[in-house]
C-alpha cells in the first residue's frame, strides 16, 4: 500500500512541467500538446544553457529516427535529481514533452521514465532532498 | 647652537605629527562623511576609501557628485530615505556580525509582482498565453497585468511585440547569450540561482547565467560622474544600510526588454530598491522604476527570493555561448538548433530605442489581424 502511494506521488510530481526557459522564447514548442516516445538513449548533452536528451525511436516498420528533448542546464538538473549518469547511452526510456510546432522531431522535456520504472522530472529529487545544516 | 637645532627638530616633529593627525582626521571624516552626516552637509569632491586597514586609500566620487536631470527624481527619493535613516547604519569589519545573514543560494519566487500584484498569466510567453494576455489587456495601463503608465511610443512598441509574440514571432537578446541586465535580472524570472554576498563596503550579487553580476557600493561614494558614465548592463549602484535593509540607487543602465511579456525601458531608467529579509529564508526586493522617457509616473514592484535549502543546490556560473542552440529565423522568430545540426549565421540584436522611429510605418503581416484596430493608448 505504501509502495503504491509512493508511486502515485511520483507520478503526480512528474506531471509538473519544468519552469519556463529564460534563454529563449517558448514559442517553438506547442505547450498545448504532448508527445510520449519510447526509445533508447543515444546521447545526453549535459550543457548550458540547455541540456539535450537524444533518443533513437524505432517505428513499427523498423525505421529508426532520433528525437531530441530540450531541458534546463546541468545545475538545475542536478538540483531536481536528473544526473548525466542516470540516462547513459543505450538506456531504454520513455520520454514525454511538448513537441515543436513545425513538426521537427524535437520537444521540450517534461519527464522521462526509465525501463526500471524510475521517473525523472520535477520533484524526482523530492524524497532525497535534505536541508543543509545551519 | 645645538640646543637651537634640537628645538627646531622638536618643533618640526610636532608640526609633522599635527599635519599627519590632521590628514588622518580629514581622511577619516571624508571616508565616513556619507554614513555619519546628513545629506545636506555632505562634503564635495572625491572621497578617499581604503579597502582594509593599512591599504592605500583610493579616490572615489564624492557623495555630492551630481546625477543627470532625468535621474534626479529617483535620486531625490533615495536621498530622502537616507535622510530619514539619519545617513544610514554604519557597519564596519568589526560590526559585520550585526549585519543580516544573506548567505546561501537564492531563487526567485513567482516572477515579478509589479504594483504588488502577481498575475499568473503574466509569467508566460508562449503564443497562446501571450494572446490570452493581449485579449485581456488591449490598452495600458492594464489592471492585473502591466500597470505601468507607458508613454505612447513605448506602449505602441510593447503592443507590437505582444502581437508578434502571440503569432509565434518572438526574439530576445538572451537568445544571443547577452547578459540579462538590471532590472530584468532582479525583477523577473531570469538570471537564475544566485548568491547575495554582503560586506560593510559593498554587496555582490552573483547570478548563474550570462555574466549577470551586480555590485552595490555602500562605502559612502557617490555615483560615477556624468561625463564618465555610459550605459551598462548592471548600471552604477550605490547604497546604504538602514538597519537590516539595503537601500540602493541605480542608474546608467542599458535600455532592455524587461521581459518577453513586459515593455522595454530606456537608457534613462533609474531604480530605487529596498532589499530586506522578511523571514529567515525569504528576501524581498521592493523596487521602483523611474524612466521619464518610458513612463508618465514611477512603476513599483516586488520580487521575492527564497533561500534554496536543497543539499544539491548549485550556482553554475556558466557561459550561455558554450552551447547556444537558438538563432533568429528570417521572419524574426526564435529557431531551435538541434543536436548535431550546424548553421552559419550572423546574429545582431537591435536594442529597443533603436527601432522606435520605424514603428509608425512598420507593417507586420503576422500581426495584421490585430494591427488594423486602432491602438488604445493612455496619454494621461
Amino acid at each position: 500500500m505504501r509502495r503504491v502511494a509512493v508511486i502515485a506521488l511520483a507520478n503526480i510530481l512528474s506531471l509538473l512541467a519544468l519552469p519556463a526557459l529564460a534563454h529563449h522564447s517558448a514559442s517553438p514548442f506547442d505547450s498545448t500538446r504532448t508527445v510520449t516516445l519510447s526509445g533508447v538513449v543515444k546521447d545526453f548533452e549535459y550543457t548550458n544553457p540547455h541540456s539535450w536528451l537524444v533518443i533513437d525511436v524505432t517505428d513499427s516498420g523498423g525505421r529508426v529516427s532520433s528525437w531530441s528533448f530540450e531541458s534546463q542546464g546541468p545545475a538545475f538538473l542536478v538540483r531536481i535529481g536528473i544526473l548525466k549518469s542516470d540516462l547513459t547511452p543505450g538506456t531504454s526510456v520513455t520520454v514525454t514533452g511538448h513537441p515543436m510546432r513545425d513538426g521537427t522531431h524535437a520537444a521540450s522535456f517534461m519527464r522521462a521514465v526509465r525501463a526500471d520504472g524510475k521517473v525523472f522530472g520535477m520533484g524526482s529529487r523530492g524524497a532525497r532532498r535534505t536541508t543543509t545544516p545551519g | 647652537m645645538e640646543a637651537r637645532i634640537h628645538e627646531q627638530c622638536r618643533q618640526m616633529a610636532t608640526a609633522t605629527v599635527v599635519v599627519v593627525m590632521a590628514l588622518a582626521f580629514a581622511l577619516f571624516r571624508a571616508g565616513n562623511a556619507d554614513a555619519q552626516q546628513a545629506p545636506d552637509s555632505r562634503q564635495s569632491g572625491d572621497i578617499m576609501i581604503s579597502a582594509a586597514q593599512g591599504a592605500t586609500p583610493v579616490a572615489q566620487p564624492g557623495p555630492d557628485t551630481p546625477v543627470p536631470a532625468w535621474a534626479q527624481q529617483s535620486y531625490d527619493a533615495y536621498l530622502q530615505m537616507k535622510a530619514e535613516a539619519h545617513g544610514g547604519t554604519h557597519y564596519t569589519r568589526e560590526t559585520y556580525a550585526r549585519m543580516p545573514d544573506w548567505s546561501g543560494i537564492w531563487d526567485h519566487v513567482d516572477g515579478f509582482a509589479w504594483d504588488h500584484t502577481v498575475n499568473p498569466i503574466a509569467k508566460r510567453d508562449a503564443p497562446e498565453q501571450l494572446q490570452a494576455i493581449f485579449d485581456h489587456c488591449r490598452s495600458f495601463p492594464c489592471a492585473g497585468w502591466v500597470t505601468a503608465a507607458l508613454k505612447p511610443a513605448y506602449a505602441l512598441r510593447f503592443r507590437e511585440k505582444m502581437i508578434a509574440g502571440g503569432h509565434g514571432v518572438s526574439w530576445d537578446y538572451l537568445s544571443a547569450c547577452l547578459p540579462t541586465g538590471f532590472p530584468r535580472d532582479m525583477l523577473v524570472s531570469a538570471g537564475g540561482e544566485r548568491y547575495f554576498m554582503i560586506s560593510p563596503t559593498m554587496t555582490l550579487m552573483y547570478y548563474q547565467s550570462d555574466e549577470g553580476n551586480r555590485v552595490i557600493f555602500t562605502d559612502g561614494r557617490g555615483h560615477i560622474p556624468p561625463d564618465e558614465a555610459y550605459p551598462m548592463w548592471a548600471g552604477d549602484s550605490i547604497g546604504f544600510w538602514d538597519g537590516d535593509t539595503l537601500v540602493v540607487h541605480t542608474l546608467y543602465l542599458r535600455n532592455i526588454e524587461l521581459n518577453r511579456n513586459l515593455p522595454a525601458d530606456s537608457e534613462q531608467a533609474s531604480v530605487v530598491e529596498r532589499i530586506r529579509m522578511t523571514d529567515p529564508n525569504t528576501l524581498q526586493d521592493q523596487a521602483t522604476l523611474y524612466d521619464p522617457k518610458m513612463l508618465y509616473r514611477p512603476w513599483s514592484g516586488v520580487q521575492t527570493f527564497k533561500r534554496d535549502t536543497s543539499a544539491h543546490a548549485l550556482v553554475d556560473l556558466y557561459s550561455c555561448a558554450e552551447n547556444n542552440n537558438v538563432y533568429q529565423g528570417k521572419n524574426g522568430e526564435s529557431e531551435i538548433l538541434l543536436p548535431g545540426q550546424t548553421i552559419t549565421m550572423k546574429q545582431a540584436y537591435t536594442f529597443p530605442d533603436q527601432i522606435q522611429n520605424v514603428l509608425e510605418n512598420k507593417v507586420i503581416e503576422y500581426g495584421a489581424r490585430l494591427l488594423h484596430e486602432k491602438p488604445s493608448i493612455d496619454t494621461q
